[in-house]
């Protein structure tokens, strides 16, 4: 479980209903270490649904969500100091605190856990602005930002945790496509720094090309296909078509 | 046919399914606070960690009420003179320094104080976590690894139960002033405002003030806990918040009055 040899994330004929709606059903899936997956689908199909599982937000009516092999609501239990790995993840409603500014939002997670302090925490939380630039906006608090300014926040947040896995829902839904673009430059980054399992939820196929090593479809509660980056646009299932087709790849 | 008889089932059934739902509603809430509250005790060792956060929180409470006790504590001190000068008729007025001071401060401070706080700080307070629920920032704080016994809910409990014992002794001293006050003005009453204090000197003891303060912190931990039990009960959708503030309010009231009768009570034991 040593965070050098990455996270393996395996998800294993999970079930999630609220009420009376199966929203996943036996969803089998798996990313593995250092990869970056990419989920599309349709609104309402269950990405974020997928993502909490993951993040061990929620616990899965039956089957299993592993992180290296350990449930994920037993990894998340565990205190920050003795996490073997670490996750972080990019809410769809970038869920910043709002009572904090963002440099407080991007720092609070080191200073609560005494992982920085000082000239030191000042410079992380800085060095993660920076990369979404975002480094003007530092003492302002979330009501005062625009959505997409949000989101860079969220990112920022996530980033500075320096996590070995990430979890992004809809990291580009508000970003014009330059700072889309800025933000799959930033994901190239930590992915060549060191290997991060990565699984992005996003409609943006552009930005999914330009990150993802595989994209997977979601579709009536499981996932119906998945495909190398490189073969996406020879891709013949016809609801892949469709999206791929829906975004004008081809 | 079936869809018919289940509905008519229904209908004999509605008021003791109605019943059973709140009974069931109401053990819910009272066994997710203690949880939540056992968990904040737990949490104890963490209080010097959150110091900023808990005065941060005490300055909140004492700002948002302070005005409002005040003039709460002032015309209900005048209240009691008056309407015990009329029940009094006959018997000596001056015994109304006593009765001012002892229900000021065993049983109308506190427990005034307490709807108050309840109606601002405790309402704010489930409005704030129900808010923070529904835009998934506890999801995120967990995602730190942040506990939110320790990092939200502490601060609060910590502040409530410290400041309403404050409120209360504050809310005496203006009641009973306020009292003085309408000795001195109301051309009804007869006594003068020295026989008015002198009274008050010879009932009222310490003990008196420290029982209302004492009740005060029971009934600010409690507010606490229920207001923020009740905003992190809230899921989905900002119509959770409304009604997270609202029953917050309406809980914290019952239980306090609860809590007001068990303290009573045990008092008159000793
Ligand atoms: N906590 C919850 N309570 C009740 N229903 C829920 C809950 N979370 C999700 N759902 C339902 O599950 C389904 C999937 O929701 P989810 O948010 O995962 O969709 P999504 O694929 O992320 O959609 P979008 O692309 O619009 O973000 C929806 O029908 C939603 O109403
Ligand atoms: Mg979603």
């Amino acid at each position: 479980m040593k965070p050098e040899e990455g996270v393996r994330i395996e998800l294993k004929q999970v079930t999630k209903a609220y009420g009376d709606k199966r929203v996943l059903d036996e969803l089998n899936l798996v990313v593995e270490a250092g990869e970056t997956l990419v989920v599309i689908g349709k609104s309402g199909q269950g990405k974020s649904v997928l993502l909490r599982l993951s993040a061990g937000l929620e616990r899965p009516d039956s089957g299993e969500v592993l992180l290296n092999g350990v449930p994920a609501d037993t990894y998340r239990i565990i205190p920050a100091q003795k996490k073997p790995f670490r996750m972080a993840m990019v809410f769809q409603g970038s869920a910043l605190l709002n009572s904090l500014s963002v440099f407080e939002n991007v720092a609070l997670y080191l200073k609560e856990h005494g992982m920085a302090k000082g000239e030191d925490l000042d410079m992380l939380v800085m060095n993660a602005l920076t990369s979404v630039e975002l480094e003007h906006a530092r003492d302002l608090y979330p009501t005062e930002l625009s959505g997409g300014m949000r989101k860079r926040a969220a990112i920022a947040r996530a980033l500075a945790t320096r996590p070995d896995v990430l979890l992004f829902d809809e990291p580009t839904a508000e970003l014009d496509p330059l700072l889309s673009a800025e933000v799959a430059e930033v994901i190239h980054k930590i992915q060549s720094a060191h290997r991060m399992t990565i699984v992005v939820v996003t409609h943006n196929l552009v930005f999914a090309r330009q990150v993802a090593d595989r994209i997977a479809l979601l579709e009536d509660g499981r996932i119906a296909c998945s495909v190398k980056v490189s073969e996406l646009l020879n891709a013949e299932y016809p609801p892949l078509r469709a999206f791929i087709e829906a975004a004008a790849l081809a | 046919m079936q869809a018919a008889g289940r509905l008519e089932a229904q209908n004999s059934q509605g008021i003791l399914t109605r019943i059973g739902a709140s009974v069931l509603y109401g053990l819910e809430i009272l066994g997710q606070s203690v949880n939540w509250a056992l968990r904040t005790l737990g949490s104890f060792g963490e209080i010097p960690k959150r110091a900023g956060l808990i005065l941060d929180e005490m300055v909140r409470i004492g700002t948002s009420s302070l005005f409002i006790s005040s003039f709460l504590a002032f015309f209900v001190g005048m209240v009691l003179v008056v309407q015990t000068a009329d029940q009094l008729e006959g018997y000596p007025q001056e015994v109304l320094g006593s009765i001012v001071g002892l229900s000021m401060t065993k049983e109308l401070g506190p427990v005034l104080m307490a709807f108050l706080l309840a109606g601002r700080a405790g309402s704010a307070m489930a409005a704030e976590l129900a808010a923070m629920q529904v835009y998934e920032e506890i999801a995120a704080l967990r995602t730190l690894d942040i506990r939110v016994e320790s990092y939200l809910i502490l601060p609060k409990f910590i502040a409530t139960a410290l400041t309403l014992p404050l409120l209360i002794l504050y809310a005496d001293i203006i009641g009973i002033l306020a009292g003085a006050f309408a000795v001195a003005i109301d051309p009804a009453i007869h006594v003068s405002v020295n026989a008015y204090f002198h009274n008050l000197q010879a009932y009222l003891k310490f003990s008196d003030i420290i029982t209302g303060m004492v009740k005060g912190l029971v009934f600010g931990a409690v507010t606490a806990i229920l207001s923020c039990t009740i905003g992190l009960r809230a899921r989905r959708g900002t119509e959770e918040i409304s009604n997270a503030t609202t029953s917050a309010v309406v809980w914290s009231f019952i239980t306090v009055t609860v809590f007001d009768y068990i303290i009573a009570r045990i008092v008159l034991i000793f």
